[in-house]
């Protein structure tokens, strides 16, 4: 039956491997390279319009959202809570 | 910011901060390469698609660092979930440190490439169980919410955790000193 490490000693042990290493050789540039190819494919594909759609979601949602239900109030007034309150109860 | 600048002033930092945010992922990566090459260029891909968010409150290095802990939680997950009902035994533990290259062990002298080479050799769950741990000092209660797990559960996967890093760890050393 093994005992069970220390854990103080447990921890020594394993920070051992959390030191700064030296990355390959190139692969710093390939690195680089590879995010700049992502970057134009992205950047070159979509509009602005669309990048803030596709970077900013949340946003993009509540701006239709806050939209549709201004619009709904111009048009119906104050049937539209009537409405609301209809379809939930 | 226009799109040169914004790529000048990229590249500037990555440049600085490259080696550091490497070996902070290689650490938690327990060394596996390709692992690690994939999580920089998805952390970089993150920052450059964030820059303009970034809004200096602490220095860029922590914050690649903190989107580095995202990518990596999010590959351990994945990994964890890919082998929920695969969680090796003490044997099949036992065979996968037995079939290490004989070549590949006589390099092994030092404690860290042992503690490497075990770290790698665990189940994921294991793994980053004990990394986040004993290396980045979180609580039960922080491991339990990453996980999704309960805090009794957590300190089970702990304890099991350690007992086959040791029995590993033991395993390698021996077959280090033998070989050596």
């Amino acid at each position: 039956m093994i005992e069970i490490m220390d854990d103080r000693e447990l921890e020594k042990m394993i920070k051992t491997v959390d030191i700064e290493v030296v990355p390959p050789e190139g692969l710093k540039e390939k690195l680089l390279a590879r995010v700049r190819d992502v970057d134009d494919k992205t950047g070159s594909i979509m509009t602005p319009f669309e990048r803030f759609i596709f970077e900013k979601p949340l946003r993009t949602a509540c701006s239709i959202s806050f939209t549709i239900s201004g619009l709904l109030w111009a048009i119906m007034g104050s049937g539209l809570t009537k409405l609301l309150i209809g379809m939930i109860g | 910011m226009n799109r040169e600048n914004k790529k000048e002033y990229f590249t500037d930092l990555y440049n600085q901060s490259f080696d550091y945010v490497y070996s902070y992922i290689f650490a938690r990566a327990a060394g596996n390469c390709q692992l690690t090459e994939d999580i920089v260029q998805e952390t970089y891909a993150a920052a450059w698609l964030s820059l303009d968010r970034f809004d200096e409150k602490c220095t860029y290095r922590t914050w690649l660092c903190s989107i580095a802990k995202n990518k990596l939680r999010e590959n351990y997950r994945k990994a964890i979930y890919r082998e929920k009902h695969e969680i090796p035994d003490n044997e099949s533990f036992n065979e996968l440190v037995g079939s290490f290259d004989l070549e590949k062990l006589v390099l092994y002298h030092e404690m860290r490439s042992s503690v490497l080479e075990v770290l790698e050799g665990m189940c994921p769950l294991y793994r980053y169980a004990l990394i986040m741990k004993y290396m980045d000092g979180q609580s039960v209660k922080e491991i339990a919410k990453v996980l999704g797990k309960t805090a009794k559960a957590v300190d089970g996967v702990l304890q099991r955790a350690k007992t086959v890093f040791e029995r590993a760890y033991l395993k390698v050393e021996g077959s280090d000193r033998n070989n050596g």
